[in-house]
């Protein structure tokens, strides 16, 4: 009877949830697996995009006097390796991850707001290949990620380069700003009855503080973005000194995003590591709650140390005192964390696989990235170095060291569940020690070519300076690195098709994104799990229950497109959350927006006009019928 | 553990999910009009004069008494919210066109008031007009904005029925105006702060 009771029960979620495949899904959809993955897709082409360009200014600096990329077209591949990086790859790729996982981990049937999801990752798209279609008019982004004026106004960089900078990254800030606020109400509201605050896994508290930080710290760059281009557009003045306004604003604006970002880019990559961690130690996390504390103390402490980007600019030095304390005082939650993760492997059972390889390869990498930044926060020190190569290197061991290896160890980590396959641990292996080993000789040497004297940023150097075969050694570094992530690449393609089949929970892991099946199936979990401690998976008679739940057709929720929705401190059941199916508003909306911000960068303010127009109404056709019309 | 699990069937306890979506909409609303607000006071405590010679102080009055209409819309947002959750779309239709008229007054004044600024000094002539006007016409837009969701939501509930979907809509959108509203008198003090 209760087998009968619980086909029934899944063939009813199965016929409510089920996409047809095709075109028509495809442009729809708003699962948040799909959504998810195509984050995760999307994101590593941009990877190998600004991985390309990489390449190619590692090539030009190879030798010295070297003809092989020309300024201008260095200029431009720097600041778009930059501004691919932080704004194109890396948080769109956690974002991807926080797609994926988020609703899996807390026990939900999809995110709070499925369609702005998607509008999320179709303006994340359009944005991007916005500003990548400035290559095609050969006007890139040409003033480095961080655009200073006076430079970026329109006297200096004529061409439509920073408009494109500036546009695109308004565009993409609409991508964002849906999105986080997506994650934040979908951890608070969403959660699996039972899961109070102190029960959410690491990974989502390092969402959710990355969704507030960009939430109070991404509308300082749009402010940026927008008086720049009223300027360079129309003739208003912010940041020029001969008509009132100042240079240093632009400074201030970016960088009170800026430094922020930094832990908006970190966050979530530590809640990869803490989610791995404890996983592969086979214990519980050391010192849990003192872990999220420290995820959120960064996170608020982010917002106080912009200025430590500016500390050779001639501010008071009374500011800059301030500064530099904050930016030591920063240090003490990143170290408590460091100390969490080493204390869970030293007192658990490791055992080593690969997505553990990344993680000590990042515990190793971002050591060394914290203690440079130490360093900067003594002044005098940062007057010294600040603008030179050792600035590359320790941010590169801060961001790639801190972000993109715990992305590796998340990708190796994750993919049996998103894809349904193993992957290959040999390759795996061998790809990381090639990844390990180039990203040291390249970046390592960085800091000494940064003591000798050479500034960032400049194309060639002559030779005789003492650089010649450090810069030899990052380019055979940078190659030998790229070796490692085609490896991973490779190895991700080849066992989507060829790899061992994943069962459900191939790490026997804490977190509840393995309590269902790999991949998932549309609804998620068939009976939404009840949660009564800080690792649901190992409480083995709970996840029993909820199979028994399933007999009983308990929270099963086989009605509707249905989830629960909680309590956002305890996680008390507050009513059943209806999510609406699949839209193709979301994709309408990106297209009107993508058609005025083409407008408005090249001039056609009648079209621009119209385009606003669009926008307005694809809103309306958005909210005309109610989900459950549709 | 095998108790049965108490779900409040179509019984709403908490605050719909788009009322937090729209509170954390506000919340990054007013960290741009923070940084709006914070560049203004930046690029003032440098300057020696504020506004720059030739260009005339803010008027006062004829802002201020707006803002005090816009900040009366407050009361019938919070009522068509209320009369909403009671399913009454009669009164809240009445809420609704209230503050969409008292929005429409301001903004029309706003409006006319910016064209007679502009013309005295416009937003190209400095740094004080730029923002000024960059201020002030990002709060107008929103104010915009407001009216048009909120004879939209008006058409919605044209029917005669209030869904749950439309009220938390209304609901929704009386956070927004009370939001704009307190915008509203921030902004009000930052523009006219040179003539205080």
């Amino acid at each position: 009877m209760a087998t009968v009771v619980a086909r029934d029960e899944l063939r009813k979620l199965q016929a409510t949830w089920h996409e047809r495949p095709g075109l028509k899904a495809f442009l729809t959809t708003v699962d948040h697996k799909s959504i998810g993955r195509r984050y995760l897709v999307t994101a590593s082409l941009f990877f190998v995009a600004a991985g390309v360009e990489a390449l190619a200014l590692r090539t030009q600096l190879a030798v010295p006097d070297a003809g092989a990329i020309g300024p201008k077209a260095y200029n431009q591949l720097f600041s778009m390796h930059g501004v691919t990086m932080i704004f194109l790859f890396v948080t769109p790729f956690l974002s991807g991850f926080g797609n994926f996982i988020v609703p899996l981990q807390i026990g939900a049937r999809d995110m709070a707001f499925p369609r702005m999801n998607a509008l999320s990752y179709w303006t994340y798209l359009a944005s991007g290949v916005f500003i990548y279609s400035s290559f095609l008019v050969g006007e890139a982004p040409n003033d480095g990620w961080f655009n200073y004026t006076p430079l970026a106004e329109k006297a200096f960089t004529p061409g439509l380069n920073i408009d494109y900078y500036n546009l695109g990254l308004l565009f993409l800030a609409i991508s964002s700003t849906v999105g986080s606020i997506n994650f934040i109400v979908t951890i608070l509201k969403l959660r699996a009855p039972g899961m109070s605050l102190n029960r959410i896994p690491l990974f989502c508290w390092g969402i959710l503080a990355q969704a507030f930080s960009l939430v109070f710290a991404l509308p300082a760059l749009s402010a940026a973005n927008i008086f720049l281009e009223l300027q360079r557009r129309f003739g208003f003045h912010f940041f020029d000194h001969s008509h009132g306004g100042d240079p240093l604003l632009w400074q201030h604006l970016f960088w009170i995003f800026g430094h922020p970002d930094v832990y908006i880019i970190f966050l979530p990559a530590i809640g990869i590591v803490s989610s791995v961690v404890p996983v592969f130690a086979r214990r519980s996390l050391v010192a849990h709650d003192w872990l999220v504390l420290a995820t959120v103390a960064t996170a608020f402490l982010g917002f106080g140390v912009w200025v430590h980007h500016m500390f050779a600019t001639g501010l008071p030095n009374v500011t800059f005192a301030f500064f530099a304390a904050t930016s030591v005082i920063i240090a003490i939650p990143s170290g408590v964390q460091v100390f969490g993760w080493i204390a869970t492997i030293l007192k658990g059972h490791p055992v080593i696989r690969s997505p553990m390889l990344y993680v000590l390869g990042f515990l190793v990498v971002f050591v060394v990235g914290g203690v440079t930044g130490v360093m900067f926060a003594a002044i005098p020190f940062d007057q010294q170095v600040t603008d030179s190569y050792f600035v590359v290197a320790h941010f590169h061991y801060v961001l790639f060291g801190g972000a993109v290896f715990p992305i590796f160890a998340g990708i190796h980590y994750w993919y049996p569940k998103l894809v349904g396959r193993m992957l290959d641990e040999r390759l795996a292996t061998w790809s990381f020690w090639l990844f390990f080993v180039g990203f040291n000789l390249t970046f390592f040497p960085m800091h000494v070519t940064g003591l000798l004297g050479m500034p960032r940023r400049i194309y060639t150097y002559h030779p005789g300076l003492g650089w010649d075969t450090l810069n030899l050694l990052s380019t055979i570094g940078a190659f030998t690195l790229a070796v490692g992530i085609l490896g991973t690449m490779g190895n991700v393609l080849r066992s989507a098709r060829r790899g061992e089949p994943a069962p459900d929970d191939p790490w026997g892991a804490n977190t509840l994104e393995w309590a269902t099946s790999s991949p998932p199936p549309h609804f998620n979990f068939a009976s939404i799990p009840v949660v009564r401690s800080q690792d649901p998976n190992w409480d083995v008679e709970d996840r029993r229950e909820d199979r028994r739940r399933l007999a009983r057709a308990e929270l099963t929720l086989s009605e509707g497109h249905e989830t629960i929705g909680t309590s956002w401190l305890d996680g008390d059941i507050e009513e059943i959350h209806e999510s609406p199916p699949e839209s193709p508003w979301p994709l309408v909306l990106t297209l009107a927006l993508a058609w005025f911000f083409t407008a408005f960068l090249t001039g056609h303010w009648v079209l621009a006009a119209i385009g606003i127009g669009l926008t307005t109404a694809a809103v309306g056709g958005w909210n005309l019928r109610e989900p459950g019309e549709e | 553990m095998s108790e049965p699990l108490d779900v409040p069937v179509a019984l709403q306890r908490g605050r719909p999910v788009g009322w937090w979506g729209v509170l954390l909409l506000v919340a990054t609303e007013a960290a741009l009009f923070g940084a709006m607000i914070a560049s203004y006071f930046y690029l003032r405590f440098q300057a020696v004069h504020w506004p720059p010679p030739g260009v005339p102080e803010p008027k006062v009055l004829v802002p201020t008494l707006l803002t005090i209409v816009l900040v009366c819309s407050s009361v019938p947002a919070g009522a068509a919210a209320a009369a909403g959750r009671r399913r009454l779309p009669g009164r809240a239709s009445t809420g609704l066109v209230t503050t969409a008229a008292l929005a429409a007054v301001y903004a029309a004044g706003t409006f006319v008031l910016m064209v007679q600024e502009w013309q005295d000094s416009p937003a190209t002539k400095d740094a004080y007009d730029s923002l000024f006007f960059t201020i002030q016409g990002a709060h107008a837009a929103h104010v915009a904005a407001g009216i048009l969701v909120n004879l939209y939501l008006l058409a919605t509930i044209a029917r005669g029925r209030i869904s749950q979907y439309r009220m938390n809509g209304i609901w929704a959108m009386s956070l927004y105006w009370h939001f704009v509203n307190a915008l509203a008198v921030l902004v009000l003090l930052t523009t006219v702060s040179p003539s205080l």
